[in-house]
């Protein structure tokens, strides 16, 4: 049995204060503590596996407004250990904090904890940031030194500016909760907005956006409400279009990035240099809910690479919407090859629509790129960087190193990608498939990218057969769409005899573009192009040049490795 | 912390300049012991329970190889081993410059999408004493190393990641450190 952790939820304070100590007796690890009014949408989240259950409308309505302490355990065993201590709510051990209170099932008052290990990581997921969960040994959500150290300039600059000036730094104050007193102007916020208004009064911070609908854009735009998008990356790109999103009313933001916020990132947008030493996603999620609160945040600090984060990773994309399900767009606004990979793998694997955005290491190109699984090439099927330019594996490198940037650049791929999320969101216009950037020329190449049948990605794969068979059990075109339309003349009286020619370096078919598999047998490439990536080699190996089956298993090998190194 | 690219031209992992012919010998050596080396067969990643559970073997097999080949030869430089699901790997590496022995730990977590993608080899001891370094002390292997990578999927595996990523960083690393006085000979003596 391994480590694990379990969510108790109790609204009594003696119970919670039994709870801490009885299992702290049995050596189980308090790693989570909070006080917390639980909105109706938690509540629903929380009870969502239940939703067919009969007893699911009063189990969430009894949660639902509830003031509860929320206790995260851990330990190995502390799943069964928990739900014995918070006892069984029909028939309660005497000894349980049910029995001992004389809880009964239709009781107003909340005792529960964790059914299963895994429905418990879901349900703390809904409960904590990872940062909230503090292991007694430093461990996980231990803020480093410098964090702490930045975290507290950051508190001490934003309470002396409401003193100083009521500018910026009091703003920040404001978002940061509301710290900065001290005697200047009241700092603007704004409150909540329930519904999405249409009413065109100075006051209204959605009615330039409802007047989409007036001038025949968008069909209904108060559904932006009801999405989830997930921002991954919020560097010069990312932090930019969870801004627009964030300004555009988005229903929740789910964000993720490792990195902290640089002075070196002044040349972008959005940050600020109060923040520095900030976590970016902390960093963003404060601004962004001073910006406006009617938005749901979630806020991950971690590397998405690793085999650990990624099971979180997925499950937040899997379970991370409004409604605990799938999450309705994920935009890749990340700087590196692996991020890029992980997050293909995992959207693949769930079949989760995304877009990807990247900008040139020399800041004057970018481009976005519509990523359907199965429909669509993946991340995989096509590396985007062959139809790029003359360039290699070497812009594969991360920001912060060599890469140029420019605020512009990045502007206008953020503002390209959110364009195309909005529309792929609320179903309106075209959303592209490819569409480049090339900022020396003003030219925006687009073109669509089909899957890689000989993808190495499994998953996508699997998607692509899932794909085609969904195209076959869809009812054939209509029999007049099928026929091929006679050639329609134009120009029947084609005075100076003009006629098309195909241009040189341009073949009809478009050659170069396509995602076909990168054999030696490919498609020739444009005299501009070339493969990023050198097709893998397919030659077969002969028996001496690979690994033998030793016949042992892995302990004897790791036994056997250790052995060698003494 | 940020750290800056190597510049352009001047390569992290390349090995060694003209002009230092001793090295360019290493150089060689290394590239027959890479032949030698025996190549990966399952392509399979973390997340791909059994089957990757016989690409961690055969990791392994090629590791076992590996360091025969480098105590026969009497020249191991490093030592490793992982965790049980192979996703997590510690151990030390040491690089004699003037004969004087400088030794560092090694850790990096395998990629969600290796074999894929690469591993991240970092030193997090001297995680900041180095351009040539990205944060948490994963060492630079972008424009040498991935490449090649790219090109022998699955075939390659953690053994020639050291072989290829790891030897040819410290060679051209630990004596210019020495030099700037990044490191002493303390920091890397335990």
């Amino acid at each position: 049995m391994s480590t694990e952790q379990t969510l108790v939820l109790l609204s009594e304070d003696g119970m919670a204060a039994d709870a801490i100590a009885r299992l702290g007796k049995l050596g189980f690890a308090l790693v989570g503590l909070k006080l917390v009014r639980a909105s109706a949408a938690l509540a629903a989240q929380h009870y969502s596996p239940l939703v067919a259950d009969r007893g699911f409308r009063s189990l969430v309505s009894r949660l639902a407004g509830a003031r509860v302490s929320a206790l995260v355990f851990e330990g190995v065993g502390v799943v069964i250990a928990a739900k014995e201590l918070v006892g069984d709510a029909a028939q309660p051990a005497p000894a349980s904090l049910r029995g001992a209170a004389g809880l009964s099932a239709s009781d107003a008052a909340v005792a529960s904890a964790s059914p299963s290990a895994a429905a418990a990581q879901r349900e703390i997921c809904l409960w904590f940031s990872p940062a909230e969960l503090v292991r007694p040994s430093g461990g996980g959500g231990a803020a480093s030194r410098a964090e702490q150290e930045a975290e507290l300039n950051y508190a001490l600059a934003a309470a002396s500016a409401g003193a100083a000036s009521a500018g910026d730094a009091a703003a920040a104050a404001a978002a940061a909760g509301g710290v900065g007193g001290g005697g200047g102007d009241k700092v603007q916020t704004r409150e909540k907005v329930a519904t999405l208004s249409d009413k065109v009064v100075d006051s209204n911070p959605y009615s330039r956006l409802m007047a989409l609908k007036k001038m025949g854009v968008v069909a209904n735009y108060e559904r932006i409400r009801e999405k989830t998008v997930v921002v991954v990356g919020v560097g010069g790109v990312g932090s930019v279009a969870a801004e627009m999103l964030v300004r555009c009313g988005v229903g929740k933001l789910i964000m993720f990035d490792y990195d902290k916020v640089e002075l070196a990132n002044m040349n972008r947008l959005f940050y600020t240099p109060d923040q520095c030493g900030l976590s970016k996603v902390e960093a963003a999620r404060r601004s962004l809910a001073f910006i406006n609160p009617d938005v749901v945040f979630e806020a991950y600090n971690y590397d998405i690479t690793t085999v650990e984060n990624f099971e979180h990773f997925v499950g937040r994309l899997s379970s991370g919407s409004l409604t605990g399900g799938a999450v309705d767009l994920v935009l890749s606004c990340v700087d590196n090859f692996q991020a890029r990979m992980t997050i293909n793998q995992a959207c693949n694997e769930l079949g989760q629509v995304w877009i990807e955005s990247g900008v040139s290491e020399d800041a004057v190109s970018g481009h976005i790129q519509l990523l359907k699984p199965g429909e669509l090439a993946c991340f995989e099927c096509a590396p985007p960087l062959i139809v790029a330019s003359g360039i290699d594996e070497r812009t594969l490198k991360r920001e912060g190193v060599c890469a140029a940037s420019l605020p512009t650049t990045m502007g206008i791929v953020a503002g390209l990608l959110v364009q195309n999320a909005l529309k792929y969101l609320l179903d309106f216009g075209r959303v592209s498939e490819y569409l480049g950037y090339i900022a020396l020329k003003d030219h925006f190449p687009s073109m669509c990218l089909r899957p890689n049948l000989e993808c190495s990605q499994r998953w996508c794969r699997q998607r692509q057969a899932d794909y085609q068979k969904h195209l076959a059990s869809l009812p054939p075109p209509p029999a007049a769409a099928a026929e091929p339309s006679a050639p329609v003349d134009l120009h029947p009286d084609n005075t100076w005899g003009i006629e098309l020619e195909v241009e040189e370096g341009e073949e009809a078919g478009g050659a170069g573009r396509s995602a076909e598999p990168h054999t030696p047998a490919g498609p020739e490439l444009g005299a501009d192009f070339k493969y990023a990536h050198e097709a893998a080699s397919t030659q077969v190996l002969s028996a001496d040049e690979t690994v033998q089956d030793s016949g042992l298993d892995l302990a004897s090998l790791m036994a056997s490795l250790k052995s060698v190194q003494q | 912390m940020a750290s800056a690219q190597p510049a352009e031209g001047v390569p992290a992992a390349a090995g060694p300049s003209e002009g230092e012919p001793k090295k360019e010998i290493n150089m060689m050596e290394m590239k027959t012991t890479v032949q030698k080396l025996p190549l990966l067969k399952v392509r399979a990643g973390p997340r791909d329970g059994d089957e990757w559970m016989n690409r961690l073997k055969e990791e392994y097999v090629a590791l076992i190889a590996y360091q025969k080949m480098n105590k026969e030869a009497g020249n191991d430089w490093f030592t490793i081993e992982s965790n049980k699901t192979g996703t997590k790997w510690t151990g030390k590496v040491w690089f004699v410059h003037n004969l004087l022995r400088y030794e560092f730990d090694l850790e990096f977590e395998l990629p969600v999408t290796y074999p894929a993608v690469p591993p991240e080899l970092a030193l997090p001891e001297i995680d900041g004493k180095t351009e040539k370094m990205y944060r948490g002390g994963k060492i630079c292997l972008d424009s040498h190393f991935r490449p090649l990578w790219a090109r022998n999927v699955p075939h390659f595996g953690l053994a020639h990641a050291m072989a290829l990523g790891m030897a040819p960083w410290l060679a051209a690393e630990v004596p210019h450190l020495v030099a700037a006085g990044r490191i002493t000979h303390q920091d890397g003596k335990k």
